[in-house]
C-alpha cells in the first residue's frame, strides 16, 4: 500500500495507512508518555501533524518510520516546553563516580546480572524504565525498545552523538541499579 | 559586590589592540603561545573585574604563578581579586580532568553551577576562561570535547557569562580546529576576536557534532572503569570499527568487561521484549478521524 497517491481522497489514503499502524504507534506513545491518556493525546497530535504534512510523505517509503519520527519530535518538543534542566552538584560536591552513586556493578560478590536481568518480568522492567528521568528514558527507549541507531536517535532528539551514548549508558546504569537492588517502585 | 548586572566585561568601545568580551559570548581562543593568550585575557579580565563580575581561570599549560604575574605585567591585578574572592584560579586536574578523565556532562554541570553561583552571589556575571590544552594528552573522555563545546552554547544562564576556551593552536589537529570553529560563535586567532562564519546551532547541527575518537587512547589501553560507557555502546554495535577491534581484543583477556557487555546485551534483549503493540479503542479512532476531517486536506 502506498500513501498520498490518491490526490482526490488524501484523507482516505492517510487513514488507511494510519489505521494499519495505529496499534504500533499507540504502543510507542504509551512507552513514551507512560500513561494511557497522554499516549492517546500524543498519538492524536502526531496523526494530526502527520496529516498536515502528508504531502511531504513519499509514497512507497516507510510510513511507520515517517510517523514515528513525527511522534518523537512531538513528544520531545512538548517536554522541552514544560521541562527545566534539573540542577546537579557543584564541583566540590561531585563524588568520584557521580552517576553511579556508589553502585559498582563490577564489585566482588555481584550476582551474574545478565541472568537476573533476563529473568525479570516485563512489568518490573517497564516500571524501572518508567521511573527514569526523560533525558535518559527516551534515548534508552529509542535504542533498546525501538531498536534505533545512535545516529538516528541523535537526529530524532536533536542532540549530539556523544550525548546519546552517554545518556544511554547512564540510563542503563540507573536501570541496573534499580533492577538488581530492588528499588523499582511498586 | 555588584549592584547591577553588567552587559559587557570589556571596554564598551573597542580600542585598537584591546579585546572585548560581552556577557553571553562563547569564544574559542586558538593562540599559539601563552603570551598571545594572556594578551587576550588581561584586558578582558581587567574589564570584568571593574564590572563587578566574578572571574575564573582554569590553568593547564600555564602555571598559576605565571598566569598571575603575566596578568600583573599587563596591568590586570588579579592578585587583589584573588584575595577578595572575586577571582578564582583553578587547575585542570580539579575541574576538566577530575578523577583523571574528562566527563563532558560533569563539566557542563560545573560551568552551569559556577554561573549560578556568580548570580546568587550578587556578581554582575561570570567571566570564565579555561585552558583546554590537555586535549592532546590522550585523556579518557576527550572524544566528547566538541560535544561539550557545542552544549555550552545551550547552557542555561549563558547570557550572564562570558566563556573563553583556550586551545593550543600549535598542537591542534586540523580536524579539531575546524570543528571548534563550528561550535563557537567567536574565534580568537592572531590577536583578534572575530565572528566564526562556520558557527551553526540547531537540532540538525547537534546530531552532526562528532566524537573525536582519534584523540583518545586506544580502547584496549584504557582502565576498565573508563571503558564502561564504550562497552555499553559496543553492546549496541555503535562504536567505530577500529574501536570495536580494540574492545574485542580487551574482552578476550578481561572477564569483568565481558560480563559487563553480557549484562548490557541481556538488558537490551529484555527491553526489546517490551516492544508490543497496544490495543486501540474504537472511540479513539473515531475522534481522530473527526479531527482529520475538520482539517479538510493536508497542507
Amino acid at each position: 500500500m502506498t500513501g498520498g497517491s490518491s490526490a482526490a481522497a488524501p484523507q482516505a489514503a492517510f487513514e488507511a495507512l494510519a489505521l494499519q499502524y495505529l496499534p504500533d504507534l499507540m504502543g510507542s506513545a504509551l512507552r513514551m508518555t507512560r500513561n494511557w491518556e497522554d499516549a492517546q493525546d500524543l498519538t492524536q497530535d502526531t496523526l494530526v501533524r502527520a496529516f498536515r504534512g502528508f504531502r511531504g510523505f513519499r509514497p512507497g517509503t516507510n510510513f511507520k518510520a515517517w510517523v514515528f519520527r513525527i511522534m518523537v519530535n512531538t513528544y520531545i518538543n512538548s517536554q522541552r516546553r514544560s521541562a527545566r534542566r534539573p540542577r546537579t552538584m557543584s564541583w566540590e560536591e561531585v563524588p568520584g563516580e557521580g552517576e553511579t552513586g556508589g553502585f559498582d556493578p563490577l564489585a566482588e560478590g555481584s550476582q551474574p546480572e545478565h541472568t537476573t536481568l533476563a529473568a525479570l518480568p516485563d512489568e518490573t522492567l517497564q516500571r524501572a524504565l518508567n521511573d527514569l528521568p526523560d533525558d535518559f528514558r527516551i534515548p534508552v527507549l529509542l535504542c533498546d525498545v525501538e531498536n534505533l541507531s545512535y545516529k538516528d536517535i541523535a537526529r530524532l532528539i536533536g542532540i549530539p552523538l556523544g550525548t546519546v551514548r552517554s545518556r544511554i549508558f547512564r540510563g542503563r546504569q540507573r536501570l541496573r541499579k534499580a533492577l538488581t537492588q530492588g528499588s523499582v517502585s511498586a | 559586590m555588584a549592584r547591577h548586572a553588567a552587559s559587557t566585561v570589556g571596554p564598551h568601545t573597542a580600542e585598537p589592540g584591546r579585546q572585548e568580551a560581552r556577557l553571553g559570548q562563547h569564544i574559542v581562543s586558538l593562540a599559539g603561545t601563552v603570551d598571545e593568550q594572556l594578551d587576550l585575557l588581561a584586558p578582558v579580565f581587567g574589564a570584568a573585574l571593574a564590572s563587578d563580575c566574578r572571574c575564573l581561570f582554569i590553568a593547564d599549560r600555564t602555571a598559576p604563578e605565571a598566569f598571575t604575574s603575566g596578568m600583573v605585567r599587563r596591568g590586570c591585578n588579579t592578585g587583589e581579586a584573588l584575595a577578595s574572592g572575586q577571582f578564582q584560579l583553578l587547575t585542570s586536574d580539579r575541574t576538566y580532568l577530575r578523577d583523571g578523565h574528562f566527563d563532558a556532562d560533569r563539566m557542563l554541570d560545573t560551568v552551569g553551577d559556577a554561573i549560578e553561583a556568580a548570580s546568587e552571589g550578587g556578581w554582575g556575571g561570570l567571566c570564565g576562561a579555561g585552558e583546554v590544552t590537555w586535549v592532546h594528552r590522550g585523556i579518557p573522555g576527550v572524544d566528547r570535547v566538541v560535544e561539550y563545546e557545542y552544549r555550552l552554547n545551550e547552557l542555561e544562564g549563558l547570557s550572564s557569562a562570558a566563556i573563553i576556551c583556550l586551545y593550543d593552536r600549535e598542537r591542534l589537529p586540523k580536524r579539531l580546529g575546524t570543528e571548534l570553529r563550528k561550535v563557537h560563535p567567536l574565534v580568537h586567532v592572531n590577536g583578534t576576536v572575530a565572528g566564526s562564519s562556520e558557527f551553526v546551532m540547531g537540532a540538525t547541527r547537534a546530531a552532526e557534532v562528532p566524537l573525536v575518537e582519534d584523540l583518545e587512547p586506544p580502547a584496549d589501553q584504557l582502565p576498565c572503569e573508563r571503558l564502561s560507557e564504550l562497552l555499553s555502546a559496543y553492546a549496541d554495535g555503535q562504536v567505530a570499527p577500529s574501536r570495536g577491534d580494540q574492545i574485542g581484543r580487551h574482552l578476550r583477556t578481561c572477564s569483568r568487561c565481558r560480563r559487563e557487555v553480557e549484562t548490557y546485551r541481556a538488558l537490551k534483549t529484555s527491553l526489546t521484549g517490551l516492544r508490543t503493540a497496544s490495543g486501540v479503542d474504537a472511540g479513539f479512532w473515531v475522534k481522530v478521524r473527526r479531527q482529520l476531517g475538520s482539517l479538510a486536506s493536508p497542507d
